[in-house]
């Protein structure tokens, strides 16, 4: 079995961490790592909201996905829209017509996955913020490498470090809702076919069944009151 | 049922019943939509999987390196494309530069205003350039030297430094336009292609009209032959050299696919107000040169989650609808040579 440069096994995830309640001014706030690539979240609201962005039966989102430095660029306007559109419809937007939630997201380091750990970070935060949510997003980010020696066949790698998605030909990112694992976001860089495609599916919906379990667990710790 | 009623009705009744069908359309948007989708008809007439009648057509500008009209319904997006010569970037010198961009000018829809691209947009021309110039390149630098990207200048990553050169070999990576084949003298001469889909009517899947439309200019592309005046240092006109078209080996199309009433309805090809209405959409990008269809991306931002099952019957949709618009390029193009002789 080939094993990757920082020693893990192709469908090994990074360590996972998070920390939670990290700000004290914003109604809900979560770090999201996995490992080097590290996502802090805000989240605001339901609070009041500019006329001109109200909508009388649902919530409005906004989302801010600041870079580690400079401004945000279009890449970063890209994100923004795609970290709305997916927590959208996750986020129970009837429970509070007329008000605004807003994610703002501050990239802390980007090792790889760094969208997957922005939408990871994201949903944590909503939950710490306590809006009512119809399920929580899971987000894994896969990467297909050229074989390292010589033979045709690729290797798919899940949660690739900054080196293996820049070496790697395709990349996939997946996030999927927690109640029946379906597809909430996709978004594929570089060819596959089509059994490749489903297959990097079916990797990518495992490896977020093991994200849900941590962010369960890591809640269930935060809750848990010692006696 | 309701046929009888409206062949019984006089004039006067049968305008007042499409003036009450307007109205209820107007109050009851969804359900007015949910009454035609349980029939498996859509209010324009169509199928639920039925695309709108799609036309492509070659070099209308004049003016332009190469230009495509397409239209997908209502739906027109115009592409042209200027090739301007540039000196390559020393960390790519065997590369020329593409540079991609959908615009959504005030006159294409109600929604879109003056001012810098709207969200839309950005996310179109970032999509197209990295279908354009493939994983490699979409994540380093894009621009032109020299020339900044006239709205949008697309950012560079910190994946440079770690960047190596395309070998089109390497499959699984490449771009429509092999940036290789943009070079003149390496390191020294190249070309800069400005390819500019403007959406001169949003009626609805400016995504697949905009693919199209920068498919067929690039197809259409024709370099004339340039070298380096070795005495000078200055690139000149070769009138002896052949002019060249790009290769494009492979081509790949999009298909839009909205998702209605949760996820209740799958709808091909939606129109602006379906789009309005919709609770999520899914692009599948591919192409069907070879006998397995290939994937370039399937994009679905978000929306009402999906099972992998529906994504593949959408999948299999997809690869139909590509298969047409492959055939409609190539009878194109076939036109287009003939006419030429």
């Amino acid at each position: 079995m080939v094993t990757r440069a920082d020693g893990r096994m192709p469908n090994q995830l990074r360590e996972l961490s998070i920390e939670h309640a990290v700000l004290s001014r914003a109604d809900g706030s979560s770090r999201f790592s996995q490992r080097d690539t590290s996502a802090l979240t805000a989240v605001y609201g339901p609070a009041e909201v500019k006329s001109s962005k109200e909508l009388l039966d649902k919530a409005t989102v906004q989302t801010v996905f600041r870079p580690k430095t400079g401004l945000a660029g279009v890449d970063d306007h890209v994100c923004e829209a795609i970290l709305r559109q997916a927590l959208e419809p996750v986020i129970q937007r009837t429970a509070n017509p007329r008000t605004s939630i807003t994610v703002i997201v501050q990239v802390m380091h980007d090792d790889g996955a760094l969208l997957a750990c922005a939408l990871n970070s994201a949903s944590m935060a909503l939950i710490d913020a306590g809006v009512p949510m119809s399920a929580v997003l899971a987000a894994v980010t896969c990467a297909w490498l050229p074989a390292a020696d010589g033979s045709s066949e690729r290797r798919l790698l899940l949660d690739p470090t900054l080196e293996e998605q820049t070496a790697a030909t395709s990349i996939a990112t997946f996030a999927f809702e927690s109640t029946n694992q379906e597809i909430v976001f996709s978004s594929t860089e570089g060819q596959l076919t089509v059994d490749e495609y489903f297959y990097t599916i079916e990797m990518a919906q495992k490896a977020a069944a093991n994200v849900l379990a941590f962010m369960r667990l890591s809640l269930e710790r935060k809750f848990s009151k010692s006696v | 049922m309701a046929s009888e009623a409206v062949a019984a009705a006089d004039s006067v009744e049968l305008a007042q019943l499409q003036r009450d069908a307007e109205t209820f359309k107007r109050v009851h948007p969804l359900e007015y939509y949910r009454r035609f989708l349980s029939q498996q008809l859509r209010p324009d007439g169509r199928g639920l999987e039925r695309f709108r009648d799609t036309s492509l057509s070659i070099n209308p500008l004049a003016t332009a390196h190469a230009s495509a009209l397409a239209k997908i319904g209502q739906t027109s997006v115009l592409c042209g494309i200027k090739a301007e010569l540039a000196v390559p970037s020393l960390q790519t010198p065997g590369w020329g530069f593409v540079v991609t961009n959908v615009t959504f000018p005030p006159m294409c829809s109600a929604s879109s205003r003056l001012g810098p691209p709207s969200e839309q947009a950005q996310a179109l021309s970032r999509l197209m350039h990295g279908l354009v110039v493939g994983k490699q390149a979409a994540s380093s630098t894009a621009t032109a030297p020299s020339v900044p990207a006239p709205t949008t200048p697309l950012k560079s990553q910190s994946a440079q430094a770690g960047m190596a050169e395309s070998n089109p070999a390497d499959a699984g990576a490449r771009g429509i336009v092999d940036l290789n084949e943009l070079c003149i003298t390496r390191g020294e001469l190249c070309w800069c292609l400005y390819v500019d889909a403007v959406c001169l009517d949003d009626a609805g899947n400016s995504t697949d009209a905009a693919l199209l439309a920068i498919v067929g200019a690039l197809h259409a592309l024709v370099l004339p032959a340039v070298t380096l005046d070795a005495a000078s240092g200055k690139p000149g006109f070769n009138p002896s050299g052949n002019s060249t078209q790009l290769t494009l080996p492979a081509t790949p199309f999009a298909a839009t696919f909205s998702l209605f009433d949760g996820n209740a309805f799958t709808l091909a090809d939606p129109t602006a107000e379906e789009e309005a209405m919709q609770s999520g959409a899914v692009t599948i990008v591919a192409d069907v040169s070879s006998e397995n269809p290939t994937l370039w991306t399937v994009h679905k931002p978000g929306g009402t989650p999906l099972s992998a099952t529906a994504l593949r019957q959408c999948i299999s949709q997809a690869v139909e609808r590509i298969k047409t618009l492959d055939a409609l390029l190539q009878a194109e193009l076939a036109s287009q040579s003939t006419a030429m002789e």
